[in-house]
């Protein structure tokens, strides 16, 4: 009786090991690939000897990029060109139509190149790019590569890889000129009280005001964002320090997508404590924002190994550690890497909305055309 | 004999060529990028989708209602600028240059250090003082004279009015206007006071007629240069919806994504519509009369302001404090604050934003490009614009308006799209497509950019000067290299080296073609200093603006020191 009680367990036993066996056959065939393929990059890399790259303006951002990068592969010179997407897609799109093929990689905030230089057939799938088993691994990054929330393609080929995810916030308030009882959720924004004290990132161009009302149309409706920019007087500024400075000076007590990095060293200094940050639940969609943080590489690239090793660092815990250390308020998608500003995290439960994607860009442009019709004739003093 | 004769009589098919030459190289370099860019005010298709031509663009540009209210902003501004503007300009480069003013030399330096400084640096001192709510002068009057509110707003017409006149219009006009006065002989004035004027008729009877070319130039100068201004009023108006008619342009090829080039082209042709008539009555004014100020029997002989010495003095003082001391103050302070601006925190003093710009790694390479780039220009700037300005002023009539109006162009199309119009220029034409990527492109774009200046001050200058004296030199044997070099080149030198200084600060500053032009190799100051302000650091900006300020200073007077070798004295 024991013997044929011990029948099924002997089999599941074999199963077991033929499985395991099996799977370590595979994955020493597979680990050997994966290593032989990226040594193969590094040594091509170093053979190139440069990669070049497009990035966003400001010194913060060309240290996370370079310098980490520098130290890892000292052989391989970062040459950084750092600019604002308006001036550097039309640049490189006149440069290749001119047969000037001079970029490896580009750093960006989506989804702007995948409206300029994609159709073009100017940027490379970033899937296919990825080499080492960390990087590829997709349960090693939140949302994995889920297209408009991993990726800021909404179809293949995927071109741009999200790989900053910070929650959105929409509104800072100076809590020693507005009280809670005054505003205290985003549905407050719309109470007389508040009329002629709020500024915001200007929304009727690109940018995190247009983001912010975007959220707030997918939680309240496109009319209460109307009335919000219609009924209180809202300033507008494009100058995202000067957003900053009128809240901790009290200017504005209310002021809608407020710099995180600019308001922190105010408050780092000293100046602006009571300024306080909504972070609350929305009742229908959250949101987070990448920023800058999305990775595309250019295809007849001059130095096409050195920019698969960039992009490939880059992503990496390594590089994105280096990312988050010196943007100081930013979060990485990768859930290995520690976080610049805890309390904006994201996770896998909740439901989030990337307005940053091509999928989302159409609500952004509904939320410019709106501000843009709501503030034809502005007061003026 | 026969050779020398042969080369005589065909002096003149050489000196066609030559005009001819020199017209379709402006031609090719100047109404080149202008035509690529007008061309692409047509195109419909957004960045990256095939090419399609209509007039959507134009349609976009004009059905925006606020454009109007912007035209309209931009002109009372231009006013209210320029009329109060030139004639303090007129009064002090004449204070300078033709009296007897204690310290002038100290004054004159005081404008050109105006001119140095970052309009950027110097609108945000000038908030630190009089922002309506926390302007430290404010705050001081109120608690002063018991007011419930500061009596001043910067972020108002008048406020944007006060930082243009307190940044480039009077000291720029100062710059441009000063050689000109010096180049002019004493005998006009002793003339005018022989016949019983005194100091003010003579001022407004003889010499403001005399400079007539100088002045149109600078006004002209001035009121181009105001249509096109934008970085003050973005940052004081554009919140409380004031624009002007520049940040509309910005707004649709910088501030737009994807950037709307159609219809900012389009609706800056309106600047080149603008220009046309304005650069023809300049022409038909100057055409008209006679101007020379300058002829063999010059004399310098400075008027004696008696007991007008002492206001003017004074008047001088606050000038220079208002034009020079703050704004360079604030801009060293500001490179010195923890936070620009704030004063009261715990420690607002540190030397660290000097140490983080001295550490970057970018520093040293982006100083040597900014010499290099800005040193050549500079240097170039003096016998390219003087060869223009001369053919300009000594050239047969038509050809002459011809190149004026070329001369001119650059500046129909303010510099956020005309960087545009460079690059597709520069990648589209052979002959400068190889300077891709290279220092050369940048040196190019600054002398491009500087052309109507440089062409315009030389031009004014030299309609100063009588005929008469490169006659001389002629029947003495001089031919026109020598005339140049022995004649007009000690009599230019002193506008000639403005020239080469406005150019070399211009390189040195700019933004617009660098972003655009530059590679991680080629990479100037200017975009070192754009780092730090896109991440609103803008202590650090300062830091590179002080440094940029500082070797400019030191150009400057270097080129003065050069300058007195070759003054005229009389």
């Amino acid at each position: 009786m024991m013997g044929r009680q011990r029948i099924p367990a002997l089999v599941f036993g074999l199963i077991t090991a033929a499985f395991l066996s099996f799977s370590l056959v595979y994955a020493a065939e597979v680990k050997p690939a994966a290593q032989a393929e990226w040594e193969q990059t590094v040594a091509k890399a170093k053979a190139e000897g440069v990669v070049t790259l497009a990035g966003p303006p400001g010194t913060a951002y060309r240290r996370g990029l370079v310098d980490e990068f520098q130290k890892d592969y000292p052989g391989i010179q970062v040459e950084y060109l750092g600019g604002f997407p308006v001036e550097l897609e039309p640049r490189i799109l006149a440069e290749r139509r001119a047969s000037r093929f001079l970029w490896d990689a580009y750093v960006h905030g989506p989804p702007s190149p995948v409206f300029t230089l994609k159709p073009e057939g100017a940027l490379e799938p970033i899937l296919s790019a990825l080499i080492l088993p960390e990087v590829k691994d997709e349960k090693k990054w939140i949302r994995g590569f889920k297209p408009g929330q991993g990726v800021a393609d909404k179809s293949p080929p995927f071109v741009s890889f999200i790989f900053d995810a910070t929650a959105s916030s929409i509104f800072h308030v100076n809590r020693a000129l507005v009280k809670k009882e005054e505003l205290n959720s985003p549905q407050d924004l719309v109470k007389p009280g508040l009329k002629g004290k709020v500024v915001m990132d200007d929304p009727r161009r690109e940018g995190p005001g247009v983001n912010a009302l975007a959220i707030l149309t997918a939680n309240y409706g496109r009319d209460f964002v109307r009335r919000f920019l219609a009924e209180q007087e809202v300033v507008f500024t494009r100058d995202r320090r000067q957003i900053a400075e009128w809240i901790v000076r009290g200017r504005y007590p209310v002021a809608i997508a407020v710099g995180s990095q600019e308001l922190t060293e105010f408050q780092n200094l000293g100046i602006g404590k009571e300024v306080e940050r909504f972070v609350g639940s929305w009742p229908k969609v959250s949101s987070f924002s990448p920023g800058f943080g999305a990775v595309a590489m250019f295809t007849k690239a001059p130095h096409p190994n050195a920019a698969r090793l960039y992009v490939n660092w880059l992503l990496s815990p390594r590089g994105q550690q280096a990312w988050v250390t010196a943007m100081k308020t930013r979060n990485s998608r990768r859930v290995d890497v520690t976080p610049g500003d805890p309390a904006m995290t994201i996770d896998e439960k909740s439901s989030y909305m990337v307005f940053q994607s091509e999928e989302g860009w159409p609500v952004r442009r509904d939320m410019e055309a709106l501000a843009k019709e709501v503030y034809k004739e502005p007061y003026s003093r | 004999m026969t050779v020398k004769k042969a080369w005589e009589r065909t002096r003149a098919v050489r000196r066609g060529i030559g005009w001819a030459a020199l017209s379709a190289f402006l031609g090719l370099v100047v109404v080149a990028p202008l035509a690529i860019l007008f061309i692409q005010s047509f195109q419909t298709g957004a960045p990256g989708s095939p090419a399609s031509y209509g007039l959507a663009g134009w349609r976009q540009a004009f059905s925006d209602p606020q454009i109007f209210r912007a035209v309209w902003n931009t002109v009372r501004l231009t006013l209210a600028r320029q009329l109060i503007a030139i004639p303090i300009a007129i009064l002090v480069a004449w204070l300078i240059a033709r009296t007897d003013l204690p310290a002038k030399k100290f004054f004159e330096f005081c404008f050109w250090l105006s001119f140095f400084l970052p309009a950027l640096s110097v609108t945000l001192g000038w908030i630190l003082l009089l922002d309506r709510d926390y302007g430290l002068v404010n705050q001081w009057l109120v608690s002063l004279l018991s007011l419930r509110q500061g009596p001043f707003n910067i972020h108002s017409f008048w406020g944007i009015v006060w930082i243009h006149l307190a940044t480039y219009n009077i000291s720029a006009a100062v710059i441009l206007l000063t050689p000109a006065f010096r180049n002019m002989d004493a005998s006009l004035e002793e003339a005018s006071r022989m016949c019983g004027a005194n100091r003010g008729e003579t001022l407004t009877g003889v010499i403001i007629p005399s400079m007539a070319p100088s002045i149109l130039v600078v006004l002209l100068m001035a009121v181009i240069r105001s249509l096109e201004a934008f970085e003050i009023e973005w940052v004081l108006g554009a919140p409380y919806g004031l624009h002007v008619y520049a940040t509309k342009i910005y707004e649709l090829a910088r501030a737009t994504e994807p950037p709307a080039f159609g219809p900012a082209t389009a609706l800056a042709s309106l600047i080149l519509l603008a220009l046309l008539p304005l650069i023809g009555l300049q022409r038909r004014y100057v055409g008209r009369h006679q101007f020379t100020t300058m002829t063999g029997q010059f004399r310098v002989k400075p008027t004696r302001l008696g007991a007008w010495r002492l206001p003017a003095f004074t008047g001088m003082v606050l000038l220079a404090i208002v034009l020079t001391v703050i704004p360079s103050g604030s801009l060293v302070a500001g490179s010195l604050m923890a936070k620009f601006g704030f004063i009261s925190i715990p420690d607002p003093w540190t030397v660290k934003n000097w140490n983080d710009v001295f550490g970057d790694p970018f520093f040293a390479r982006s100083l040597r490009n900014t010499l290099i780039i800005a040193g050549s220009a500079g240097g170039l700037a003096i016998p390219i614009f003087s060869l223009i300005a001369y053919a300009i002023a000594r050239g047969p009539n038509g050809v002459a308006g011809l190149l004026d109006f070329m001369a001119w162009l650059p500046w129909a199309v303010p510099g956020v799209l005309m960087g545009m119009g460079f690059l597709w220029f520069t990648l589209g034409i052979p002959l400068f497509s190889p300077l891709y990527g290279t220092i050369g492109i940048l040196v190019v774009s600054s002398l491009f950019g500087t052309l109507p200046l440089g062409t315009q001050i030389v031009k004014s200058n030299l309609l100063n000067l009588g005929r008469e004296l490169e006659e001389a030199s002629r029947m003495s044997g001089g031919n026109q290299i020598r005339t140049f070099q022995y004649v007009l080149l000690p009599l230019l030198s002193p506008v000639l080296l403005v020239v080469g200084i406005l150019t070399f600060v211009t390189a040195a500053r700019d933004v617009s073609n660098a972003i655009l032009l530059a590679t991680p190799r080629t990479r100037p100051l200017s975009l070192l200093a754009l780092d730090f302000l896109s991440e609103s650091r803008y202590e650090g900006a300062a830091v590179v603006s002080c440094v940029i300020v500082l070797m400019t200073t030191c150009l400057a007077l270097i080129a003065r020191g050069i300058g007195k070798r070759f003054e005229v004295r009389a």
